[in-house]
């Protein structure tokens, strides 16, 4: 993390040029690929990164140490040289050095991209534990990451940000309901008798070779809620075996966003 | 941010921000490793090994024959060889020695870590500069005390402190100039092969000069052992100035350098 003449801007109220070691004394920083000296221990990675914060007894500096190296259980590794350390484990060492001086906001940069499924979800439970008591910052392509772990979400297309909000809020934040059925049957005549209803907005339908899945958007909860199953089973081809009103996914909402933004631009 | 029980924040300000923990971590690579011990043994054997051989085979050599210029003595000639020696051997692996320090650390991404902390880059390249107290002390002390003792026992003279002073003040001198100015190669060049080829091909280029004609060195070693000090404290002078300024000019590039 470092900033160069030219940019602009502040952090935390400090001055992003003039200002960047006071950033760098409250923020914590994990790069994608953590780079650390390859011949020293988990140990002393924390004791040599811990040292550019404080100073006082080692002993207090140990005591960081240990701390750091419980809160990413690396406690039974603490002494092996880095060179021997998976993907998953130099990412906990990485997030480990990024909080050794308890920041204001710790920044990681897509903390849990190469790593296999363990190691992701190692990653992701300490970020929960970090989130009680730091600010975290990430960046990510790993939408259920975000679902899991995160209180606000900013989307950004090529560098400009097109969503800001609190995570709930944008998964509840389409205007339209949406209810999902899956059918067996003819579901043609059914189609056409929902289409011409004025409180039905849209029907997206996925076929497969067994059943039909629609998902039906709708401006008017109450009336769909009661009429909806009874209007698509009326002539008794159709048979239900589905219903509810969908979840949203973040990823439909990134989807959904950078596709409006497409089309506007 | 919260303080953890007796911990303070460290206190260090400016250029100086993160100067001490670099410097120990520098320094610990050097004597915290059998680095050190390794290169005592390697200089001892190149640097005493070569000067026994050459002072073994100018004493077979007749008497009169045995120094290029009349005026100098065969004591004179033999710390003559040794500084020769030392400067081109001790060149050569400060060069090699330097030449990783910025790049490996630029290409292994270990630079862009550690500025990630609130660390000054002056602190970062300055920090370099741990090796050299390790590397003075196997390089050129070890080796000079060694030496001392050969050319006792070739010539039963031991040199003054009048003359191994200016002798070795060429030799540090000679070999911080070559630290720094790989440093600064360093931050200036993008491969490591091209950094120690320049600063190598710097050290040929001087040192031809003194070799070719033998009269620099020559020159400058007569009027050491004859206490005349003005030449060789010149050069001195002119190789830390040098040295001062590779490391400023390496100091503002790498100010400059994005990761």
């Amino acid at each position: 993390m470092v900033f160069y003449k030219g940019e602009s801007g502040t952090l935390l109220g400090y001055d992003i040029v003039r200002e960047s070691i006071a950033i760098r004394q409250r923020v914590g920083y994990l790069a994608q690929d953590p780079r650390f000296y390859e011949q020293m221990t988990a140990r002393e990675t924390l004791r040599f990164a811990a040292r550019f914060f404080y100073a006082g007894p080692t002993a207090a500096i140990e005591d960081r140490v240990v701390e750091a190296l419980d809160l990413v259980g690396l406690t039974g590794k603490a002494d092996r040289p880095i060179r021997g350390f998976s993907g998953g484990e130099r990412q906990r060492l990485g997030i480990a050095q990024a909080q050794i001086n308890h920041p204001d906001v710790l920044i990681l940069d897509e903390p849990a991209a190469s790593l296999d499924p363990l190691g992701r979800r190692d990653v992701l439970e300490i970020m929960q534990r970090l989130r009680q008591s730091t600010t975290i910052f990430y960046s990510t392509h790993l939408l259920d990451d975000v679902q899991r772990v995160s209180d606000r979400v900013a989307i950004l297309k090529q560098g400009e940000l097109i969503a800001q909000a609190p995570i709930d809020a944008l998964l509840a934040g389409s205007d339209k309901v949406t209810y999902e059925l899956t059918m067996q049957g003819e579901t043609q005549a059914a189609y056409t008798r929902l289409t011409q209803q004025p409180w039905v907005s849209t029907i997206k339908v996925e076929a497969l070779p067994d059943r039909t899945i629609w998902q039906v958007a709708v401006n008017d909860e109450r009336t769909a809620q009661a009429q909806l199953v009874a209007l698509v089973t009326a002539d008794g081809l159709v048979n239900v075996i589905g219903f509810g009103r969908k979840q949203y996914e973040l990823e439909d909402i990134f989807v959904s966003l950078v596709e409006e933004k497409n089309h506007a631009s | 941010m919260q303080a953890n029980g007796t911990l303070r924040p460290t206190n260090e300000r400016g250029w100086r921000r993160g100067l001490a923990n670099l410097w120990y971590k520098e320094s610990h690579l050097w004597w915290g490793t059998w680095q050190w011990l390794i290169h005592v043994g390697l200089w001892a054997f190149l640097l005493n090994g070569l000067y026994g051989i050459v002072l073994f085979a100018v004493i077979q050599a007749p008497a009169e024959a045995r120094t290029p210029e009349p005026g100098l003595t065969f004591f004179g000639f033999g710390l003559f060889l040794f500084t020769i020696l030392t400067l081109i051997f001790t060149g050569a692996g400060a060069i090699i020695l330097a030449q990783g320090t910025i790049i490996g650390e630029k290409q292994s991404g270990t630079a862009a870590w550690v500025l990630s902390k609130p660390v000054s880059r002056t602190a970062f390249l300055l920090a370099k500069c741990a090796y050299l107290p390790g590397m003075l002390l196997t390089m050129l002390m070890i080796p000079w005390i060694v030496a001392i003792l050969e050319t006792w026992l070739v010539t039963r003279q031991i040199p003054s402190l009048t003359i191994m002073l200016p002798l070795l003040g060429w030799q540090v001198s000679s070999l911080v100039f070559f630290f720094c100015l790989t440093l600064l190669l360093g931050t200036l060049c993008r491969g490591r092969t091209l950094t120690a080829g320049i600063s190598l091909l710097v050290l040929v280029l001087l040192n031809q000069l003194v070799m070719s004609t033998l009269k620099v060195g020559i020159t400058m070693t007569r009027d050491i052992i004859s206490g005349q000090f003005l030449f060789p404290l010149q050069v001195i002078i002119a190789l830390l100035c040098g040295a001062g300024i590779c490391l400023f000019i390496a100091i503002k590039r790498f100010e400059r350098e994005e990761f």
